[in-house]
C-alpha cells in the first residue's frame, strides 16, 4: 500500500548519492520576449488566431451590446459568468437581451445545470502575447465550470492587461501573493486531431473562444 | 605534398568491398597525400560494442590502438567506425584511445580539407543517403553533400527521407530482419523515383544492406561508395 | 496462448499495410510540426538548454525537491502518500475510490503503467477515459500506441463502430460528427462521476502545484467537476519553480504537437478553497517510484528528464514501421525501450530484445526537445544484459570468437583469405547465394557480396611493392 514518504526521500538521496546525476549549473533566467505598443497587439492577434480564437478590439463601453449581438449570432439562449466588474454590465446586457443566466448554487448543481451551456463569459487575469494565451485565476465568483463546460467562451480582457512573454507567467498567476486553488491558461478553444489527424474542434471545452480586447 | 596518412580500411571494406578500399587510395593519393596501410589492423570492435560486449570490444579496441600506433593521422572511410575510435575508445582504454581518438579523422574529412576539383562523367546523376552515425553521431552534417557539390556537372537527384536510416544498424538488420528490410525498401524505392543512376553512400554498413538489397531487386540505381564516384570523377586538387 | 516474441510482433506489423499507411501519415505530420515549431522558437538552441537544465536541476536535487513539493502540497490542503511499487499505487488508488461512485480520467501514462483500470473494474468500480482517443482504447479494450495519439492505429470507421456500439446507435464515420457524439455522451459521465483521476504533467516543488496539459479540455472537466480528485505522479517530474515549468512549457507542446502550448494548461495547488464555487472537496496525489531511484542510482538517469511529449516515437524509423502495440508495453518507441525496462527491470525481454530494437540513429535524440542521449543508454542497456548472462551463450560465444579473431591479425587475414576461397566456389556474379543459419537472416531479406578472391592487403602491397 503506501509507504511514508521519508522512506522514499531516503532512496532518493540514497540514489542519488551514487553519483550518476551531473551537479547542475546556476539556474539562468529564461529569455523574455519582448515587444510592446501596436507590435504587442499585433503579435498577440496573431498568435491567438493561430490558435483558433477570435479576437475583438473595442471600447469597453462597447462591450456589453457586442456581447449581445453575439449572443444573437450564435443562437446562444443560456449563459453563466463570473462576477467581476467587467462582466457585470455584460451579464446585465445579456440578461435584458433574453439569455437565461444559470446561477447554481453549488458546483454539484452546475455540473447538472451546465450540462448544456451555451456562453460562458469571464474576464481574464491576462492575455500573452507569446502564444495567444488567456490566463484565469479561478476562486471566489470565478467559476472553472462556467468555462470548462460551456460551448462558447466569451473573455473581457481590458488591453492594460496584455503581456508579451510566457516568462510573465509566475508573476501574474501569483497576483495578489500566492496561486488560487485553480488556475488555467487558455490557448484557443476545444480540439482533438484523435480520429485520422482530422482536427475537430469542441471536444470538451468550448468550440469557439473569443476574446474582446477593451480600451478606454 | 598533403599530410602522410594511415589507412584503417575497416573489416567490412575488406571483407566485401576492397574495390571501395581501392578508391579511397587512390583519391588520397591524387590529393597528394601518401597512405600507408598498417598490416597489424583488424576491425575496429564497433559490432561488439554496440551489442554490450565491452570487455570484448575492449580487448578489439586496445589492438586497434596499438596496430595504428604512430605519428600519421588515421583516416576511416566509414563515419561508424570513426566515430567508435573517437568517442567509445576513449571511454573503453582511457589512455591510448583518446591519443588515437585525436588523431582519427573521417574520409569525407579530409577530401573537404583539400577543396578538391573533380567533374562528372557526361550524364552523371547521383542521389545521396546520408549515414547516420556521419551526419549525426559524429556531427559531420552536410559535408559529404557540401563534398558533392564540388563535382562539376554532377546532377544531383535529392530523395525523399535522404536522412532516415537504411535498416541496417549492425546486428540489427539480422536481430529484425523483417523491420530492417522494411527500411531498407522504403530507401530503395525512394532512391530509384529520383531516378539517379547511383546511389552514394560514405558509410560501408548502409553500403552493404544497400547494395544487397539492389542486387535482390535487379534495378534502381548503382551503390557506390563517394570515393569510387570522385575517382570516376577525377578528382585532384 | 503463448506471447509472441519481439521479433515476431515487429514482424506481423510490418506487414499491416493500414497500420503502415496510418502511421506514416502520423508520424510524418508530427515530425513536420515539431520541426517548424522549433524553427519559429526564438532562439530555440537556448530555449531547450534551459527547459533541459530545470529538469536537471530538479532531478540533482530530488530528494530536497520531493520533499519540499510534498510539504507545499500538503500546505495546499492536497493529501500526499508515496507509493513504491505499480501494485501499491494502484491499491491505494483504488482504496480512495472505491465507494465514491464512478471514475473518469483524464490521459494518464503513469496510471497505465500502474495497471489502474483492470483493478478498478475488477473491484466493480465504472471507469471511464475521457481523452477522445484513449476512450476509443479503452471501448476496444485495447492499450494505447503512442502517447500524444492513442489511437493512432484506428481508423474512423472503427471510431464509428466502437463509439457507435457504446451510444447504442449506428453512427456515420464522420470526425466532427462523432465528436460531438462523444461529448454528449462523456458529458453524462462526467456529471455523474464521483472521483476525478489524472496524472500529471509537472509537479512544481516552489508552489504545491500540479500541472496538467490537455488539447481537447477533459483534463479540467476531470479535476473541477467530482468531489474527490486523484493524481498519479512518477517522482521524476517534480520541477523546482513555476518559472522552470513555465520554460517546460515553451518546448513541451512544440515537440509533442507542433503547438505554442496545447489548448489547457491547468495550475492546480490544492482542493476548492472556502469561497471557492466550484472544484474538488479533496484532492490527493500519489507519488510514484517503481523503479525510478533505481533508474536514478545509474547511467541510465538521463532517461527521466523525459517530459513524455511523444516526439520520439515519431521521429524513430522502426516506430514508424511497427507502431506502438509491437512494443506490448505502456511506453512504446525509443524511450520506452528505457522506461520499460526501468518498471519491469526482471524481464528478459525488456532488457535484451527491446534494447535491440533500435538501429541507434539517432533520429531520437535529434528530435528530443531536451537531447536525451536515448541511444548511449540503449548500448548501456545492451551491455547490462551481457553482463547480466541474460543474452544467449551461442551470442556470448560467438562474440568472444569475434574479439579472440580481430585480436590476432595472422588469424584474420587467415579467415579473410578463406572466406574469399569459399565464396570463388559458390558465389555469382560477385554475389553469395541463400545461407543457413545466421546468415540466412540476412540473405532472407537481401543478398550479400562474395567475399574477394584478391585481398584488398594483396592489391595494396602490389600498388606499393
Amino acid at each position: 500500500m503506501a509507504e511514508p514518504l521519508d522512506a522514499l526521500l531516503g532512496r532518493v538521496k540514497a540514489a542519488l548519492a551514487r553519483g550518476f546525476v551531473p551537479a547542475p549549473g546556476e539556474a539562468e533566467p529564461a529569455p523574455a520576449l519582448v515587444v510592446e505598443g501596436e507590435a504587442l497587439f499585433a503579435r498577440f492577434a496573431s498568435e491567438l488566431a493561430q490558435a483558433g480564437g477570435e479576437l475583438t478590439k473595442l471600447r469597453a463601453s462597447e462591450a456589453p451590446a457586442r456581447a449581445v449581438a453575439l449572443a444573437a449570432e450564435l443562437g446562444a439562449r443560456s449563459f453563466a459568468r463570473w462576477h467581476t466588474a467587467i462582466v457585470e454590465p455584460v451579464a446585465r446586457a445579456l440578461a435584458k437581451a433574453g439569455l437565461e443566466e444559470i446561477a447554481p448554487a453549488d458546483a454539484s448543481e452546475a455540473r447538472e445545470r451546465f450540462h448544456a451551456l451555451d456562453l460562458g463569459v469571464t474576464c481574464a487575469d491576462a492575455a500573452i502575447a507569446e502564444t495567444g494565451t488567456l490566463l484565469l485565476r479561478h476562486g471566489e465568483g470565478r467559476m472553472r465550470l462556467a468555462t470548462a463546460m460551456a460551448r462558447y467562451h466569451l473573455a473581457i480582457v481590458p488591453r492594460a492587461r496584455l503581456v508579451a512573454s510566457l516568462t510573465d507567467v509566475p508573476r501574474l498567476a501569483r497576483a495578489g501573493g500566492a496561486l488560487p486553488a485553480n488556475a488555467v491558461l487558455v490557448t484557443g478553444p476545444s480540439r482533438t486531431a484523435d480520429i485520422e489527424g482530422v482536427q475537430v474542434l469542441g471536444m470538451h471545452g468550448a468550440l469557439r473562444l473569443f476574446v474582446f480586447l477593451t480600451e478606454e | 605534398m598533403a599530410e602522410p596518412l594511415s589507412l584503417f580500411a575497416t573489416c567490412l571494406v575488406e571483407a566485401f568491398y576492397p574495390r571501395v578500399g581501392q578508391a579511397v587510395v587512390e583519391v588520397l593519393e591524387r590529393l597528394g597525400h601518401d597512405v600507408d596501410l598498417p598490416p597489424e589492423q583488424t576491425c575496429c570492435g564497433l559490432p561488439l560494442y554496440n551489442s554490450g560486449f565491452h570487455d570484448e570490444a575492449a580487448k578489439v579496441a586496445a589492438h586497434a590502438i596499438r596496430a595504428l600506433a604512430g605519428t600519421r593521422r588515421v583516416v576511416v572511410p566509414s563515419g561508424s567506425c570513426a566515430w567508435m575510435m573517437r568517442v567509445a575508445y576513449p571511454e573503453l582504454v582511457p589512455e591510448g584511445g583518446r591519443a588515437l581518438a585525436e588523431r582519427v579523422v573521417e574520409f569525407t574529412e579530409v577530401v573537404e580539407q583539400a577543396n578538391v576539383t573533380a567533374r562528372a562523367l557526361p550524364g552523371a546523376s547521383a542521389t545521396y543517403h546520408a549515414s547516420c552515425h556521419l551526419e549525426r553521431a559524429l556531427g559531420g552534417a552536410g559535408r559529404p553533400e557540401r563534398v558533392l557539390a564540388r563535382i562539376e556537372g554532377l546532377a544531383r537527384c535529392p530523395m525523399q527521407g535522404q536522412a532516415t536510416c537504411c535498416g541496417f544498424g549492425g546486428t540489427f538488420a539480422v536481430r529484425y530482419p523483417e523491420v530492417s528490410g522494411a527500411l531498407l525498401d522504403e530507401k530503395l524505392d525512394h532512391a530509384a523515383k529520383t531516378g539517379a543512376e547511383k546511389l552514394v553512400v560514405t558509410d560501408p554498413g548502409c553500403m552493404l544492406h544497400l547494395d544487397g538489397g539492389a542486387h535482390r531487386r535487379g534495378s534502381g540505381p548503382k551503390v557506390v561508395h563517394l570515393a569510387e564516384l570522385l575517382l570516376e570523377s577525377g578528382v585532384g586538387k | 496462448m503463448i506471447q509472441p516474441g519481439f521479433r515476431e510482433r515487429m514482424r506481423l506489423a510490418v506487414l499491416d499495410e493500414r497500420l503502415g499507411r496510418a502511421l506514416e501519415k502520423t508520424t510524418s505530420h508530427l515530425v513536420r510540426k515539431r520541426d517548424e515549431a522549433f524553427a519559429q522558437l526564438e532562439d530555440s538552441d537556448r530555449q531547450r538548454d534551459l527547459a533541459r537544465a530545470a529538469k536537471l536541476r530538479a532531478l540533482a536535487h530530488l530528494d530536497e525537491n520531493l520533499a519540499a513539493f510534498a510539504a507545499r502540497c500538503r500546505e495546499n490542503g492536497i493529501v500526499v502518500h508515496a507509493a513504491r511499487t505499480a501494485g501499491d499505487a494502484a491499491e491505494l488508488i483504488a482504496g480512495l475510490a472505491e465507494g465514491r461512485g464512478s471514475v473518469i480520467k483524464s490521459k494518464s501514462m503513469a496510471t497505465e503503467e500502474v495497471n489502474l483500470n483492470d483493478l478498478l473494474e475488477a473491484r466493480g468500480v465504472h471507469v471511464v477515459e475521457t481523452d477522445l482517443g484513449e476512450w476509443a482504447v479503452q471501448l476496444a479494450r485495447e492499450k494505447p500506441s503512442h502517447i500524444v495519439v492513442p489511437a493512432l492505429h484506428k481508423t474512423k470507421e472503427q471510431f464509428a463502430e466502437l463509439i457507435g456500439l457504446k451510444v447504442g446507435e449506428t453512427l456515420p464515420a464522420d470526425p466532427a460528427g462523432l465528436v460531438t457524439v462523444a461529448r454528449r455522451a462523456l458529458r453524462r459521465e462526467f456529471i455523474a462521476a464521483g472521483v476525478g483521476i489524472s496524472g500529471v504533467n509537472m509537479g512544481i516543488a516552489e508552489t504545491g502545484t500540479i500541472v496538467l496539459v490537455t488539447n481537447e479540455g477533459n483534463g479540467r472537466l476531470v479535476t473541477s467537476g467530482p468531489p474527490l480528485h486523484i493524481a498519479l505522479m512518477g517522482i521524476e517530474k517534480v520541477v523546482e519553480t513555476l518559472a522552470d515549468a513555465t520554460q517546460i512549457l515553451r518546448v513541451l507542446a512544440r515537440a509533442g504537437s507542433g503547438q505554442k502550448l496545447t489548448t489547457y494548461t491547468s495550475f492546480i495547488s490544492g482542493p476548492r478553497r472556502p469561497g471557492d464555487p466550484d472544484g474538488p472537496e479533496e484532492v490527493h496525489l500519489i507519488l510514484l517510484d517503481n523503479g525510478r531511484t533505481e533508474y536514478l542510482a545509474s547511467e541510465l538517469w538521463e532517461s527521466l528528464l523525459c517530459i513524455r511529449c511523444g516526439v520520439c516515437l515519431s521521429a524513430c524509423p522502426v516506430y514508424q514501421k511497427v507502431g506502438g502495440h509491437a512494443y506490448a508495453s505502456t511506453y512504446p518507441g525509443p524511450i520506452g525501450l528505457l522506461a520499460t525496462h526501468m518498471v519491469r527491470p526482471d524481464e528478459k525481454e525488456a532488457l535484451v530484445d527491446g534494447p535491440h530494437a533500435s538501429t541507434l540513429c539517432g533520429a531520437c535524440l535529434e528530435a528530443c526537445p531536451l537531447r536525451i542521449d536515448i541511444p548511449r543508454m540503449l548500448i548501456a542497456l545492451r551491455k547490462k544484459g551481457v553482463e547480466e548472462k541474460k543474452v544467449p551463450l551461442a551470442e556470448r560465444a560467438f562474440a568472444a570468437g569475434y574479439a579472440a579473431l580481430a585480436t590476432r591479425p595472422l588469424a584474420w587475414r587467415l579467415a579473410l583469405a578463406a572466406s574469399g576461397k569459399a565464396a570463388s566456389l559458390v558465389g555469382r556474379d560477385g554475389f553469395l547465394p541463400s545461407l543457413p543459419s545466421l546468415l540466412g537472416r540476412w540473405t532472407g531479406v537481401r543478398d550479400l557480396p562474395a567475399p574477394p578472391s584478391t585481398p584488398f592487403r594483396a592489391w595494396f602491397a602490389g600498388r606499393h611493392g
